[in-house]
């Protein structure tokens, strides 16, 4: 059966991330991943924090991600998320350096913090160095 | 008839005039250009979640959530944004020209509500016997997300607790450096909009539900959508104000030749005068 394809969006408050035609997307749903291919029935759903996986033709591209939403019509879909980084760009040292951050933040307790604040930007921050690391060892099959 | 120091003196305050609307011109060219690009970054997630909003709000009851209700405009608001400052052409005098149409379709003043956004509105609005609801002067010299969500805020919740049925927006649209357009945009409650291929749009699946994400995203849509039209706004203040500088500037330029040529031609006139009594005492003497 011949590939169809469909156009793909991915917007964040700064800027458009990425657009192309592409054959299957994965997406971290808040009940767990999900897949889209071309047809699927119109939809509208939250993101949760997690990767979104990219099947194009011949490539396939992996972005790491933090909530958002999607929308899913017959011939395009958008996902509007708040962040997202192409996988090949994550700066490991930075989310390293952010994970930690957070954790002393959880861990501290100093008085005022914002606990819920602090576990979303470590959860942020592992998300980013799990899929950066998957892509530099890649998944020996 | 103006004398030589006068001409003079007129030239070099025409110049001084010149060096201000240079320097305007500098600064909101430099503005431009940074507000220019926040506004192009931040158009195509506001557009995009504004058509989701519509979407949605063309496939779910009204009444599901208050954001979405269709209630008897009974209290009207309108959201006008205006510059801080002047010099920036007919940029306030468009929203306001636009705004008092707007609102003359009232025929009761004190329905209407107004939340005033810059300077230059506030000074009209308020002397005209309005009800001011919410007032954001010296605003936009440091543009923060977080003062959209603090305009957000209130409008949202003066709308939950129904003390406003309808929502408007009177802003200046940037087009380019040199053109904006005054658009008057409805905020709440959502318009709803059908997608081009409604076809397929039968079943419309939400997940988990319509009432769950709407609650995540009502709010952030609103927030996001202040946050354009400030920006939108601010992009044009400064585009209009660029624009009427650069024509400021051309126009002392022509200002300063034709002065020069003035004098020129009135010190051309002495001399010939001056010549002329030397020569016919000159011509006396020999006789």
């Amino acid at each position: 059966m011949e590939d169809k394809f469909f156009k793909l969006e991915i917007v964040t408050p700064l800027k458009i991330i990425y657009q192309d035609q592409v054959k299957h997307i994965r997406l971290p749903g808040v009940d767990g991943y999900f897949g889209i291919m071309a047809g699927h029935a119109p939809f509208v759903t939250s993101l949760a924090i997690g990767e979104i996986k990219v099947d194009l033709a011949n490539d396939t591209k992996y972005f790491a991600t933090s909530r958002g939403i999607v929308e899913v019509l017959p011939h395009t879909t958008t996902i509007l998320v708040e962040t997202a980084e192409d996988a090949s760009q994550i700066d490991i040292e930075r989310a390293i350096y952010a994970k930690e951050r957070a954790h002393r933040r959880m861990t501290e307790h100093v008085p005022g913090t914002d606990i819920d604040r602090a576990k979303d930007a470590w959860f942020r921050a592992v998300n980013r160095l799990k899929i950066a690391r998957k892509l530099k060892e890649p998944e020996s099959k | 008839m103006a004398t030589l120091r006068d001409i003079k003196q007129r030239i070099s305050g025409v110049q001084k005039t010149q060096q201000i609307t240079r320097a305007l011109k500098m600064v909101a060219a430099v503005k431009l250009r940074r507000a220019q690009q926040s506004i192009i970054q931040a158009r195509p997630y506001a557009h995009r979640l504004g058509a989701i909003m519509g979407h949605i709000a063309s496939k779910v009851e009204h009444n599901l959530h208050p954001l979405l209700e269709e209630r008897e405009p009974k209290r009207v608001c309108y959201v006008i944004v205006t510059a801080d400052q002047g010099l920036c052409g007919s940029f306030n005098q468009n929203i306001i020209r636009k705004a008092d149409a707007e609102l003359s379709q009232y025929q009761d003043k004190q329905a209407i509500d107004l939340i005033l956004i810059g300077r230059k509105g506030r000074d009209y609005f308020t002397k005209r016997n309005y009800k001011v609801i919410g007032e954001y002067i010296a605003f936009f010299k440091n543009l923060q997300f977080s003062q959209a969500v603090d305009i957000a805020q209130l409008i949202m919740d003066l709308y939950n607790e129904e003390k406003l049925d309808r929502i408007f927006l009177i802003y200046n649209e940037f087009k380019s450096a040199a053109q904006q357009q005054v658009v008057v945009e409805q905020l709440l409650p959502i318009i709803p909009v059908i997608p081009e291929d409604e076809t397929f749009m039968a079943d419309y699946i939400f997940e988990p539900d319509a009432i769950t994400i709407l609650d995540t995203l009502c709010p952030k849509n609103i927030n996001i959508q202040v946050w354009r039209v400030l920006l939108e706004s601010f992009a044009s203040e400064m585009g209009a104000r660029m624009t009427a500088m650069e024509y400021a500037t051309e126009n002392a330029n022509k200002l300063i030749a034709d002065l020069q040529m003035l004098y020129n031609k009135i010190r051309q006139e002495g001399i010939t005068k001056e010549i002329l009594e030397i020569i016919s005492g000159s011509e006396a003497l020999k006789v």
